[in-house]
C-alpha cells in the first residue's frame, strides 16, 4: 500500500510518496510508518517547475539545506565540498538570497522536459531568505516526523575548524608571509648584482717627523715603540 | 515531562539543566568549555535584534525566563544584564566567562522570542526582497525602518565605540546590512529545531 505524506509552509512543499515495511496488520497506529522512499517532490512557490526524484535527492537537498543554514546563522563560510554523492545538491548564498543547484542526474523528470535550449545538466533556483527557512522547516518537521523515514536525521552539530577554514581565509592568511618572503627574495637577488663597494685602503703614511703632539697608540705594544733616538750631543759651550 | 527531564540530567550529567527548553543541546567539545568569544557577541546582538523588534521585549523576556523555566539560570533582570554584559563589544563589558549552562539558556530564551515575531520578521524580510527588487530604500517601509532605527539606537548606546570591531559599523549601511543579517539568522531560529541550529551554529569552528 502507497503512504503518501506532505510537508506544506507557505513557499515550500515536501511530498513524499513510499512504503512501509512492516507487515500488514502489526502496526496498531492508523498512521503507518514510512520507511522506503519511492518518489520525493518538492515545490517552491513562483517557481514553475517542481523537483522530482528518489532518495538521493532529498539526502541532498537536507544535506546541503543543513549546511547552508548553519552557514547562514553563524556568519561563518563552508570550507570545501566534501564530494560525496550526496551532496551534489548545492546550496550557497549569493547576492540577495541563496542558490539552490541540483543535478540532473538525481532528477528523474529530466531537463528536456522542462524547457528546451537548457545547456547545463543542472538546476538552477533562487531563494530568499524566507523560502530557504520554509524549506528548512519542512525538512526539520520531516525529521521530526517519527512516522517518516526514521533513519533521516539532519547532522545539527558544529563544524570544526577544518570544516570551516575557507580557502579564502587561508589565502588571507597566507598572503603576508608570502609576501614578505618574497621581498627578501627579491632583495636579495637584486644586491647579489650590485658590485660591492671598493674600499679605499689607506695609504701608508709617508714618514714625517715625529711630532711632540703625537702620542703613540696604546694598542702597539711597547715593543714596537722604536728605540729611542739617542739625543744629539750637546752643542758646544761657546 | 518528568521523563524528559530524567533522560537529560542523565546524558549531561555535568550540567545542572532543569528547563525542558534546554533538552537535547549537547555540551560542544571546546577548550575550557566556556562559551568562545564569538558566541557571547552573536547572543548578544541576536538578542538586541529582537528587542528592536518588539516594543515589550523587557517584558516578554521576564515571561519568557518564566515559561521556560530558565530561573535556575538567569535569576533575574540584573543576571540577564550581567550574563548579555559578558559580551566584550559592550560599554559596560563584565570579564566573566559565559558558561555553558548559561549560553543555553540564552539561546533557549533568544528563539522564544523570536517565535513570539516570527509573523513580523518575515514580513519584513519580504519587505525587503520587494524594496530591493524595486531599488527602493527601506525608508518606503514604515515597519522596517522603524526596526533600523530602534537597532541603530540600541547598537549605539549599548555598544563600546572605542573597540575596532564596533567602530567598523559607523556607517549607517554597515549598521543596516549588520541589522538585516541578524534578521534573517533570527528568523532561523524560529523553527522546529531552531533551538539546536542556534546552539550548533554559535560554535561553528571553534570545536576541535
Amino acid at each position: 500500500m502507497s503512504i503518501n505524506r506532505q510537508f506544506s509552509l507557505p513557499n515550500c512543499v515536501l511530498i513524499l510518496e513510499g512504503l512501509s515495511t512492516a507487515p500488514e496488520g502489526t502496526t496498531l497506529d492508523s498512521r503507518p510508518e514510512l520507511s522506503v522512499l519511492t518518489r520525493f517532490e518538492c515545490y517552491f512557490a513562483r517557481e514553475k517547475q517542481a523537483l522530482v526524484g528518489g532518495l538521493d535527492l532529498l539526502q541532498g537537498l537536507v544535506a546541503a539545506t543543513n549546511d547552508c543554514v548553519q552557514a547562514c546563522i553563524s556568519g561563518v563560510p563552508s570550507a570545501t565540498k566534501r564530494g560525496d554523492a550526496v551532496t551534489k545538491v548545492e546550496l550557497k548564498p549569493v547576492d540577495g538570497g541563496f542558490e539552490l543547484t541540483v543535478p540532473e542526474d538525481l532528477l528523474s523528470k529530466k531537463l528536456s522536459d522542462f524547457a528546451s535550449g537548457a545547456e547545463t545538466a543542472s538546476v538552477q533556483l533562487h531563494l530568499s531568505a524566507v523560502q530557504l527557512f520554509d524549506l528548512m522547516e519542512a525538512i526539520d518537521q520531516l525529521a521530526a516526523d517519527q512516522q517518516t523515514l526514521p533513519s533521516l536525521k539532519p547532522q545539527i552539530r558544529p563544524r570544526t575548524r577544518q570544516e570551516t577554514l575557507s580557502r579564502s581565509v587561508l589565502v588571507e592568511k597566507s598572503a603576508p608571509i608570502a609576501l614578505g618572503t618574497a621581498g627578501v627574495a627579491i632583495a636579495a637577488a637584486a644586491l647579489f648584482f650590485v658590485p660591492a663597494p671598493k674600499v679605499p685602503e689607506p695609504k701608508e703614511p709617508e714618514a714625517s717627523p715625529p711630532s711632540t703632539l703625537t702620542q703613540p697608540s696604546p694598542a702597539v705594544p711597547p715593543t714596537a715603540v722604536p728605540p729611542a733616538v739617542p739625543p744629539a750631543a750637546p752643542p758646544p759651550s761657546p | 515531562m518528568d521523563k524528559n527531564k530524567t533522560g537529560m540530567q542523565a546524558d549531561s550529567p555535568t550540567v545542572q539543566v532543569d528547563s525542558y527548553a534546554l533538552t537535547g543541546l549537547v555540551d560542544p567539545e571546546i577548550p575550557g568549555q566556556i562559551c568562545p568569544r564569538r558566541t557571547r557577541i552573536q547572543l548578544d546582538w541576536m538578542l538586541l535584534a529582537l528587542e528592536a523588534l518588539d516594543l515589550n521585549a523587557q517584558e516578554n523576556t521576564l515571561a519568557g525566563l518564566q515559561d521556560l523555566q530558565l530561573q535556575p539560570m538567569i535569576k533575574n533582570r540584573i543576571h540577564l544584564w550581567r550574563l548579555r554584559n559578558t559580551n566584550p563589544l559592550r560599554r559596560f563589558s563584565q570579564r566573566q566567562p559565559l558558561s555553558l549552562s548559561e549560553g543555553k539558556a540564552l539561546v533557549a530564551l533568544a528563539c522564544y522570542l523570536a517565535r513570539r515575531q516570527t509573523g513580523t520578521i518575515r514580513q519584513l524580510l519580504i519587505a525587503y526582497d520587494q524594496l530591493k527588487s524595486q531599488n527602493l530604500s527601506v525608508d518606503h517601509h514604515f515597519r522596517l525602518a522603524q526596526y533600523l532605527e530602534r537597532f541603530r539606537g540600541h547598537f549605539f548606546s549599548r555598544m563600546n565605540p572605542n573597540r575596532v570591531a564596533i567602530a567598523a559599523y559607523e556607517a549607517p549601511e554597515k549598521l543596516d546590512e549588520l541589522a538585516l543579517r541578524l534578521l534573517s539568522q533570527v528568523l532561523f531560529c524560529t523553527g522546529t529545531a531552531g533551538v539546536e541550529r542556534l546552539w550548533a551554529s554559535l560554535f561553528d569552528g571553534e570545536v576541535v
